[in-house]
């Protein structure tokens, strides 16, 4: 925890120049209770010196077995503007939920899902590098009046696969790239909490997620992301549209 | 239904696993501007990506205090193609590389060398295998910032004011300092090399002459057999009494050699082959002064007849031996010192026995032994290492 108030403080006092070619995205904990219950999010996101948008959906396509889908976009730079950079990853999952009882819901996910960062330094002088990620996520997820709480356990397999990088970017950007080639793959586990409030069918949701791998600073892995999204559950629209009818 | 469904998936998911393990990342690095690689690969093999010149010191010799003058790859890259350009000579036919062959750790197998217009020399080309040795320092040490100084005469105190006074010397390479920046200026594939170095195409002497030094500095033989059991014995004990211990890596008769040279020889040549203790000596090979050495260029007459004391690291490889190449082999070395040397007047005083210029007699075994030893102070590696070969195509 210190750590990262060091980080935050690092950033605030513009002395930002790292560079980072990996966060954590939200770890979703949909609140899925039945057949067609759907649930999307927009959110803000922000880390060590970068920051950025999510989106999210979740839709129940059984009594049983779900979807999701999550797009990050993020970018940072530092703050003598010297360098810039972006990143994304898209992913889906296919998974199972379990209500439990009227306020818990829980499920299990195994996605799969692709990302690239790129970082365009002093000169313009380029480093881009794809990955894929594979993953399996466990949550819970408790809803009781105008609160919402949910955590998630994620198993990530990290693969960086191609990369394209200038040498001119200069270290120490060049020794954290060769690190990740050099060690690539990366399995690691995620963890996230979040805490809503609201209520149906429009949630406010504040989120934390933390990364587990040593040496993560020295390879440019984001050890943390947090930040707060707009949760619509869309199912009490159409819901509510056919009650109507 | 439902089970074939669900057996499906699971099978999906197990497929997608294993598609996902054991790939490892495949990055492509690059350096140069696509159109500037375009433009150096018509020329040269370069890589890619920036070879590393770095150097990090066998512990046995860092323990001393000893690390290696800092590199800068770019110019060290830079200097690599201008030490293997003939287009630095007269004639196009020399370059720094036709005397120092890498092959030969960077050494001649000719007594005196042969320069532009087949013009021969008077000494005999000094190994670069071991810059590296020589140009290592302390930071401030009792020689000075700048390292050992070069040639056998000692005149140049840097790689720089070596290669300066090489390309300049009219029978090596016999090109005037503007004649070097016309010829550099007039090849395309510089311009980039340039750029990259020093952040502009500029061609001038001083960087012509920095580059190549950032180059020959980095040549350094630190991965011999003596420089594994010395690492692996002596680790950080500076003080570990070498003499007393054998290698274990060693043969008998290398070990034997190792007891003879660490007696005999090291209080010129230095126990770890780190750096030379003197600086220069008269080792007796003829009574009169006939090439003055390091007093042709100090005048003073105590040091007439004197020369750098080299490093023995890839000795077995830099055949002919001596200022002037006079010892084709080892064992005409070793018989010098055995039985041969010379009252010269500046005679090196671990050479003499009172007054007399001191007698070895070494056995047929011992010198079997010392060379054996010799034998384990060559570099395999630095004979093949691509950073230092020739980039031209």
């Amino acid at each position: 925890m210190f750590r990262w108030i060091l980080l935050w403080l690092t950033v605030l006092m513009g002395g930002a120049c790292s560079s980072y070619y990996y966060a954590p995205n939200t770890l979703h904990t949909p609140h899925l209770k039945e057949r067609h219950d759907t649930q999307v999010s927009l959110g803000g996101l922000t880390g060590p010196e970068f920051s950025g948008f999510e989106l999210h959906g979740s839709y129940a396509v059984s009594h049983r077995w779900a979807l999701m889908a999550n797009y990050m976009d993020l970018a940072g730079g530092s703050t003598s503007g010297e360098s810039r950079g972006r990143g994304r990853l898209g992913e889906g999952a296919l998974g199972l939920y379990f209500p439990l009882g009227e306020e818990t819901s829980t499920g299990l996910f195994l996605g799969w899902g692709a990302g690239n960062v790129l970082y365009q330094h002093e000169g313009g002088v380029r480093s881009r590098l794809n990955f894929h990620r594979y993953f399996g996520q466990y949550y819970v997820s408790v809803e009781r009046g105008a609160f919402r709480l949910g955590t998630a356990l994620r198993l990530n397999y990290l693969q960086y696969r191609k990369g394209w990088i200038d040498y001119r970017i200069g270290e120490p950007h060049v020794s954290k790239i060769e690190l990740i080639e050099e060690r690539s793959p990366f399995l690691f586990p995620e963890i996230g909490v979040s805490a809503g409030v609201g209520s149906r069918p429009i949630w406010v949701n504040f989120f934390f997620n933390v990364m587990e791998y040593q040496p993560a600073e020295e390879l440019g892995l984001a050890e943390y992301t947090a930040g707060v999204s707009m949760v619509f559950q869309m199912d009490y629209f159409w819901r509510a549209e056919k009650l109507k009818k | 239904m439902k089970k074939i469904f669900h057996f499906g998936l699971l099978l999906s998911a197990s497929l997608f696993v294993l598609a996902a393990c054991n790939q490892k990342a495949d990055f492509d690095y690059y350096y140069y501007e696509p159109q500037d690689y375009a433009l150096l690969s018509k020329y040269l093999n370069l890589p890619s990506k920036p070879d590393n010149y770095a150097t990090r010191l066998p512990q046995h010799i860092a323990a001393r205090g000893l690390s290696a003058r800092p590199v800068d790859n770019n110019k060290a890259i830079l200097g690599r193609v201008l030490f293997y350009d003939k287009k630095l000579s007269k004639d196009g036919k020399v370059s720094c590389a036709s005397c120092h062959k890498q092959e030969l750790a960077f050494s001649d197998d000719k007594p005196v060398s042969r320069g532009v217009f087949d013009r021969v020399g008077t000494r005999n080309s000094i190994a670069l295998g071991s810059v590296l040795n020589f140009s290592a320092y302390y930071g401030t040490d009792l020689f000075g910032p700048s390292g050992i100084p070069f040639f056998w005469d000692n005149r140049a105190p840097t790689a720089s004011e070596q290669n300066l006074a090489t390309m300049a010397n009219p029978v090596e390479m016999a090109m005037s300092h503007a004649d070097i920046v016309s010829a550099v200026s007039a090849q395309p594939y510089y311009a980039p090399l340039f750029r990259m170095a020093y952040g502009d195409e500029r061609v001038t002497i001083e960087r012509v002459s920095e580059s190549i030094a950032n180059f020959v500095n980095a040549i350094g033989s630190y991965r011999s057999k003596f420089d594994r059991e010395a690492e692996r014995t002596m680790g950080n004990n500076v003080w570990s009494n070498l003499e007393a211990s054998n290698f274990s890596g060693f043969t008998a008769a290398e070990n034997r050699g190792k007891a003879l040279y660490l007696q005999n020889c090291a209080s010129c040549h230095s126990q770890l082959q780190e750096r030379p203790v003197s600086l220069l000596a008269n080792n007796g090979l003829d009574a009169t002064t006939d090439d003055p050495g390091v007093g042709g260029i100090t005048k003073k007459q105590s040091e007439m007849g004197t020369f750098k004391v080299p490093l023995l690291r890839n000795i077995a490889l830099t055949a002919p031996y001596m200022h002037d190449g006079r010892f084709a082999t080892l064992e005409e070395v070793i018989d010098h010192y055995s039985t041969g040397i010379k009252a010269h007047p500046n005679l090196s005083p671990q050479l003499k026995s009172g007054n007399q210029p001191r007698r070895f007699n070494f056995t047929d075994q011992q010198k079997s032994d010392l060379i054996a030893f010799l034998h384990t102070l060559t570099d395999e590696t630095v004979l093949t290492d691509k950073r230092f070969s020739n980039p031209f195509k």
